[in-house]
This record gives structure tokens, sequence and C-alpha cells, in this order.
């Protein structure tokens, strides 16, 4: 478990001190852009994550689509 | 296909999008800010496991065929003004094939899958119901659920709020999903079965949505969830030299998760880098790691092409084993390919395009996985360790 800890909050570190810059309202244009989201195809996304989530042996994080099933 | 904004950011459209995936958390509702018109979408997917080896299967094993499913989803968004949206969705699966029973070991000692012994046929129906409320700087998406098949039943539900610091660069979001599950599995002759079991599940989870700059944007995302009650599967058995058993594992179960996704839009590519990570910690000492790496492109005409792969790799459960050699004082046991150590590599395309209201989709997906993927050496594979194809076809209608 020492190297996960260790992964982890290097991880973290380095996400807590990502340099973030000021964004304008006006140049954000391409954090709006359809390919720029976290899940650009939620239908898709949702029969991913649900056969994921019957198919392997850890879930969530993520998301797993609607409620639990008899999957084996 | 097209979105008003009401002045919220970036930041909390991302954030709303990627956090409504969470379990219990309307699956079906993606929408970062009310709908301009109500929306149909409708998608058929063909998913198709291979058939379990010639030697990998006992010569008793059975049907080597494992599971077809025929899956259509349907969803249809509903405005109700521009701060408030419904969404209803519907999930029809019709499986069929067979399933690993148990894992016996040969005369080498080296294991082998026995199928269940007749084709299973089943269908599962799952509906959905949700709503967003969009204020002046807090969305609320509750929403809640049910999904029945043959044997099994779940209700579920969720509630999540965002929230969108006066920076418009950043918003946290936080939410609460449960589940209530019971299986009543279908007898069969010679075989000892439970009879009626239930279980419980509470997830919770918190997410920090930041823009980096006007290229990158990040979100990380901690989770646990708990289960409570009968977590074993009834159709699976597992071999001792005494004779076998049923699948017995510990009637609780705590997850803990968390994820990190990167968005950066390159200007050379005209095209989005997509990272996705998540580590996974249980209590039945399963570790996992998964990586997501992917471009999506979309073009002026209307054409999106998306590509991605996704490396995953678990250790195995504490009481697994592929067989048993002598009985354990704890009484737990479990043969499960997916309680065992393995990796997998995925590979997945998409490609649509939108005509006026219109979008057309087309989507697949090889799934390959092993024992040699796993970050960890493994010395015994387990012989039901899953591959699968699936196709996709998809289109949505705006009103």
């Amino acid at each position: 478990m020492k190297i996960y800890s260790r992964i982890f909050a290097v991880l973290i570190i380095c996400f807590l001190t990502f340099s973030c810059s000021s964004v304008s309202p006006w140049e954000r244009g391409i954090l709006a852009k359809p390919e720029m989201a976290w899940e650009p195809d939620p239908l898709i996304g949702q029969l991913q994550e649900h056969v994921y989530f019957s198919k392997e042996g850890s879930s969530g994080g993520y998301g797993a689509g609607g409620g639990g099933c008899g999957c084996n | 296909m097209s979105k008003k904004h009401n002045g919220i950011s970036p930041a909390l459209a991302a954030l709303t999008t990627a956090a409504m995936a969470l379990p219990g958390i309307s699956p079906t509702v993606k929408a970062a800010v009310a709908a301009n018109e109500p929306k149909l979408s409708l998608q058929y997917t063909f998913y198709d496991e291979d058939s379990i080896p010639s030697g990998d299967a006992a010569p008793e094993a059975g049907d080597r065929d494992r599971y077809e499913i025929d899956v259509l989803q349907v969803q249809f968004l509903y405005p109700l003004n521009d701060k408030l949206q419904i969404t209803t969705g519907f999930v029809y699966d019709d499986m069929s094939g067979s399933s690993p029973w148990f894992i016996r070991p040969d005369a080498n000692g080296d294991p082998l899958v026995v199928m269940s012994g007749a084709t299973i046929d089943d269908t599962r129906y799952d509906y959905t119901v949700g709503a967003q409320y969009f204020g002046e700087k807090y969305t609320v998406s509750p929403n809640i659920g049910y999904s029945t098949e043959k044997d099994y039943t779940s209700v579920y539900g969720g509630v999540q709020v965002e929230y969108e610091f006066p920076n418009k660069s950043t918003s946290i979001s936080g939410g609460v999903s449960v589940s209530f599950d019971e299986i009543d599995p279908t007898q069969e002759a010679g075989v000892v079965r439970v009879n009626n079991e239930d279980k419980e599940n509470y997830s919770l989870f918190g997410t920090i949505n930041q823009v980096i700059n006007k290229h990158t944007i990040i979100q990380s995302t901690l989770g646990v969830s708990i289960f409570d009650g009968y977590l074993s599967d009834p159709y699976k058995q597992v071999f001792l030299p005494t004779g076998n058993l049923p699948d017995s594992r510990p009637d609780d179960r705590i997850q803990y998760t968390w994820s990190t996704r990167l968005r950066r839009y390159s200007e050379l590519l005209s095209a989005a880098l997509h990272v996705d990570y998540r580590f996974y910690y249980d209590d039945w000492n399963v570790r996992s790691h998964t990586l997501d790496l992917g471009l999506n492109k979309v073009t002026e005409s209307g054409w999106a092409f998306d590509s991605s792969i996704r490396y995953y790799s678990q250790t195995q459960a504490d009481f697994y084993e592929p067989f048993y050699t002598q009985v354990r004082a704890d009484g737990e046991y479990s043969s499960d390919y997916r309680l065992s150590p393995y990796g997998s590599i995925a590979f997945r395309l998409g490609l649509s395009e939108t005509i006026g209201d219109w979008t057309i989709k087309l989507g697949a997906e090889r799934y390959l996985s092993d024992k040699s993927y796993s970050v960890q050496s493994v010395d015994v594979e387990n012989p039901a360790l899953l591959d699968y194809t699936q196709f996709t076809f998809g289109m949505d209608y705006s009103f």
C-alpha cells in the first residue's frame, strides 16, 4: 500500500499546486466546445459504465449507470 | 442541439455533466443548463462475449458460448422552462448465453471452467426519472429509478448539489445515492441456492472542478460506497475436494475511489485530449487502477470522431481462489473471475454526424483481459476471464 499512498499524495499535491491562470469569460469558447465535455456522449458513457460495473471487480469513481443488476 | 448558457461557466457545466454519472445520480440527465428544446435519444447496442476457449473448458463444461446482449436505450429530455428540465430514461436488455459456474483443477492442477448447464435467457427493464433545477449559483439534481429482471429488482435514487464560486473558474459538487436490491434466484433441481436475499448500497461523493487555462480543465472526485447484505452470486459455486460449495462472500463491502479527469484542447490537432484516471480500493482488498486516454474531434461540418484506449488492472479479493484445496475457517469462498487478479485493455471508436435536428452515431469497442495485462505478476490466471466486442448505433432528434 505504500507505493499507492505515495502516488496518491504526489498526484494530490500536483493538483493542488497546479498553476491556474485567470481565464476571462470571452476566453472560454474552447472550454465550451462539445469535445471538451467530460462525457461527450452520455448514453454511450452510461452503457460503458454499466458494462464495467457488471464485469469488473471494481466500480464507481466516475459513475455506474442506474441501479444494480443480477449480471453474472 | 443548441443550449442556453444562462451565464453558467464551462466549469460548472462540465462538473454537472460528470457528476451526473454517479450511481443513483441520474445518468440520464447530462445537460448543465436547461435545454432550449425537447430531445429524444435512441441507441441500440449489440454486446457479444467471446466463447470460452476449448482448452480452458472442462469436458463437461456445457455450452462454451457466453452472453450475447441486445441493449436498447431511450432517453427523453423535456425543458419545462429555462430553470427546470425533466429527463426520463428507459433501458431494455435482452440477454442469452451461458455463464461460468465453477472452476475445477485438471489432472495437472491447472484450472478448467465448468459453465452453467443450460443457456440463460433473461430481460432487464430499467426506468429512470430525473430533474434538474438551475439556480444562479446552485444546480440541484434529484433522480429515482427502478430496474427489474426475472430474478432481480433494484430501486434507487439520489440527489446532488453543485455550487460555483464567484471566480467562475472553480466549482464543487456533492451527492448521495442509495439503492435497495432484491434477488430471488431461479431454482434448479439438485443445486442448493438461496431463496430470497437483499442488499443495500449507500454512496457519497465530493468533486472539485477547476479551469486551469483557456485550453485546460481538470476535475477530481473522492467517493465512498457502502454495500450491506447478500453480495454473493447465487449462480456460482467453488470447487473443494470434499465437494462443491456455494459462492459465499462477506455481507458488507466498503469501496473507496479517487478519480481525476483532464481535458486539454490542442490547437494543432483541433481536437481535445481526454485523460481519465481512477484509483479504487475496497475492504475485500481489491485495488485497481484505470487509465483512459482519448482524442475527440468535432468538425465544423458536423462530423464528430472519438477514439480511446482504456487500461485496467486489479488485484484479487482476499478470499478468492480459482479453486480451493481446503476448507476456509471464515467460510468465505469465491472463484468469480471478477474477483481474480488480472488486467484488461479496451479499444473504442466512435463516429457521428449532425444534420439539422438529427444526429446519427456509430460506435465500437473491443475488450480483452489477460493475466499478463496486470500491473502485478499473476501466478494462476482465471480461465473465465472475459473478452467482448460491442457495436452501437444511435440517433438523437431535437424537436
